[in-house]
């Protein structure tokens, strides 16, 4: 009780809340605006975030990610166009409701269904992730090496079309991640040493700049083929009644408890992801309308239920997703990959030590957690009718000012430094040049992230695990957990190809 | 003979190149390892550089190059947003956050939003003096504006919330916000009438956000922003 009440006297600061509720309205314009993504608005506050106390600058990032996830809807809703993949289940009905008039009760129950579904799966995230985080007490140097190999093949199976080059681009973070002092000796390891040992770079590459450079840079390089052509649909001015009658929310119990089952569920299963979840919600909730004797109405006919389902889940996924993030250190997408690296930019690093030794910090993101889904609610539905209005505004107008942010979030967080600044913004323009190539040839980038943040402790327990088997790899295999985190690597990369070949064949 | 693609065949030869500089480089061990059995810092990059070579190589193998071509006012702006981030990148130290971040963000919004139209360099260029001319004389006097108030607030001429950093930034803001108002409602207005709305637009975009960012940044996070020319 008493870490509890110290987590809420962390937070229960008038700046926290501000900040949250800043964190929700920006993560909701971010969402909306198609192109911005809510990994993209993580990135980009993480600078922000570094400057005020831990669990304010938490505060924040929750806020930025929950609103992003809700403000997909309203461009899926008025414009037939998701903000971002999460909102893909909400299209159809969605925008049948905005076309028979009813786009307010559409965009309300959107918020409502994303509140429901936000603040449901923060329930499971308080009771599964500190016993997850628990199990971690059996880890010892090979269990943690063979877990963030499970990481990296994770990320790779979900965030590409080809395992093979999101495994590349993992192998990549990890040469990023190599770069600096060596994690046992503290030698210097990087190429033309001479050269370059008083440079900034012999520290490592800087985590924030290399996330901004690659999320936010990127993003303007990328978006530069879509502005000459960017224009985008009308938009409905109509919105109308905002709130879906009481009973009929009621009546949708099941549907809602489904989604929110569903959605949790993916969420907290690494490599699944929200664009997934959305259209297993709605497929069960088909099932429940189908058998609801004409109670219910179909999704895919322009309905509550249509939209309900899949905003339900998408929300619960940033619950769920949490769980293995804050337990083990594992994202379920790009967005807790690079949330778990703006956790350790803010001196937190996942997994059973957070929990056993700062249990105060764990309830006060679990108080903000809170704070951000609620935020997003009241701010998204008091917006109902402003937030249209933000889909008018251009990328022309939006991308200059994304790249002075990059550049200035990547300069702020050295400091007083001047040359480190200058160091970061080289950073963050070459990572955001070779983010933007590889993104063109189909790699993914979130691979790059997790490889730089697990390169580090996959190489340091790799070592302490082959020292402790006396120069051998003995520890590798006499361990149940390492053979168990071993043999799921390997079943993710076979079932993940042969999955690819099916789809690419049909 | 047949094409390759580009991209994964300079992976191969950076991932070939970085193969040989682990394996050249010095083997690094735990300080103090008498017992022995330490791998050494040069496995894990060697197995990693391996991978990389062997995968990147598969690919320039096996995947041949798309039909696809970058239009030439795509190609533009490509070029013109590289150099001008190049040119941020070079140049923040010597000429300042204000008055660079004034010039790249204004040459952005300028050059984006006339994409599909004939530019008139001219009036583009003096919009953009004109922007950077403005905000330096609005940021010198606020810079003053904020130091009075430090100095009255350590004196005790004012009251002592007066002197807080994030006092002072939220009168700056506040500050920004009514210049911002009333450049919006006369100057930007007046101009939009003459048909200048796109030097207009990019230049009180410019004037809000670099303003708003110095405050939110130097200010209320006391980031030390590279003052440069504007060194006072």
């Amino acid at each position: 009780m008493s870490d509890f009440l110290t987590g809420l006297s962390l937070v229960a600061h008038i700046s926290t809340i501000l900040w949250c509720a800043f964190g929700s309205i920006l993560g909701i314009v971010l969402g909306a605006l198609p192109g911005l993504t809510a990994t993209m608005g993580i990135a980009l506050v993480i600078p922000i975030s570094y400057q005020l106390d831990t669990a304010t600058g938490i505060g924040l990032l929750l806020s930025v990610y929950c609103g992003a996830v809700c403000g997909a809807s309203i461009p899926a809703i008025l414009l037939g166009i998701p903000g971002n993949p999460n909102a893909i289940a909400t299209v159809d009905d969605g925008q049948k409701m905005t076309k028979k008039g009813l786009a307010g009760q559409a965009l309300g129950s959107a918020v409502i269904a994303s509140t429901i579904g936000g603040l449901g799966s923060e329930i499971f995230l308080i009771f599964f992730s500190p016993l997850i985080a628990q199990m971690t007490l059996a880890f010892g140097p090979a269990e943690k090496c063979t877990l963030s190999l499970v990481g990296i093949v994770i990320i790779a199976a979900v965030s590409g079309k080809d395992i093979l080059k999101g495994l590349l681009m993992g192998a990549v973070g990890f040469v990023f991640a190599f770069l600096g002092p060596d994690p046992m000796s503290g030698a210097v390891r990087i190429p033309f040493a001479a050269l370059l040992r008083k440079t900034p770079l012999s520290n490592g590459l800087d985590l924030t700049s290399t996330l901004i450079g690659l999320y936010g840079v990127s993003q303007v390089f990328s978006e530069l083929e879509n502005i000459r052509n960017g224009q985008r649909g009308e938009i409905c001015t109509n919105i109308g009644k905002i709130f879906p009658p009481f009973r009929k929310i009621l009546s949708m119990w099941k549907i809602i408890l489904s989604s929110l089952g569903i959605g949790t569920l993916i969420g907290a299963i690494p490599g699944t992801g929200a664009s997934i979840a959305v259209f297993l919600s709605r497929n069960a909730a088909e099932t429940i309308c189908a058998n609801s004797n004409g109670k219910l109405e179909k999704p895919g006919t322009g309905c509550l239920e249509g939209v309900f389902a899949p905003e339900v889940a998408n929300n619960a996924c940033t619950g769920g997703a949490l769980i293995p993030a804050l337990s083990l250190g594992i994202p379920g997408d790009s967005a807790t990959a690079v949330l778990i690296g703006a956790l350790m930019i803010n001196g937190i690093t996942p997994g059973f030590a957070l929990f056993s030794q700062n249990m105060p910090l764990v309830y006060s993101i679990f108080i903000t957690l809170c704070i951000a889904n609620i935020f997003m609610g009241l701010f998204q539905l008091a917006g109902v009718r402003v937030y249209p209005q933000i889909l008018r505004i251009s990328q022309r107008i939006l991308m200059p000012i994304v790249l002075i942010l990059s550049f200035i979030g990547s300069y702020a967080i050295a400091g007083a430094s001047v040359s480190k600044g200058i160091f970061n913004l080289g950073t963050a323009l070459f990572m955001g040049l070779f983010g933007y190539y590889m993104k063109k040839n189909h790699y993914p980038i979130a691979p790059v992230v997790l490889g730089l943040i697990l390169g580090g402790m996959f190489e340091e327990q790799f070592r302490r695990a082959v020292k402790l088997g006396a120069g051998t790899l003995s520890r590798f295999y006499t361990s149940g957990i390492c053979l168990f985190f071993i043999l799921l690597a390997v079943a993710i990369i076979v079932s993940t190809t042969i999955r690819r070949r099916k789809e690419k064949n049909a | 003979m047949k094409k390759i693609k580009l991209l994964p065949a300079i992976m191969t030869i950076l991932s070939v190149l970085y193969l040989i500089y682990v394996i050249s480089s010095e083997s690094t061990t735990l300080v103090a390892d008498t017992v022995g059995g330490d791998p050494g810092g040069k496995v894990i990059p060697i197995m990693i550089a391996l991978f990389l070579v062997l995968g990147f190589l598969f690919i320039t193998l096996k995947e041949r190059p798309e039909e696809s071509k970058r239009n030439n006012g795509t190609a533009f702006l490509f070029v013109t947003t590289l150099i001008l981030a190049l040119l941020y990148v070079l140049l923040t130290k010597s000429v300042g956050f204000i008055i660079l971040t004034t010039i790249v963000l204004y040459s952005l919004e300028y050059i984006y939003t006339t994409i599909d139209e004939i530019r008139r360099p001219v009036s583009g260029i003096i919009g953009g003096t004109a922007t950077v001319i403005s905000i330096t004389a609005f940021y010198t006097l606020m810079r003053l504006i904020t130091k009075i108030m430090l100095r009255m607030g350590k004196k005790g001429a004012l009251p002592a919330i007066f002197g807080k950093n994030s006092t002072i930034a939220v009168i700056c803001l506040l500050y920004i916000f009514v210049i911002v108002t009333i450049l919006e409602l006369t100057v930007v207005q007046t101009l939009k009438k003459r048909g200048l709305e796109k030097e207009a637009n990019a230049g009180i975009i410019t004037f809000a956000v670099v303003l708003f960012l110095y405050v939110v940044f130097k200010q209320l996070f006391l980031v030390g922003l590279a003052p440069g020319l504007l060194n006072y």
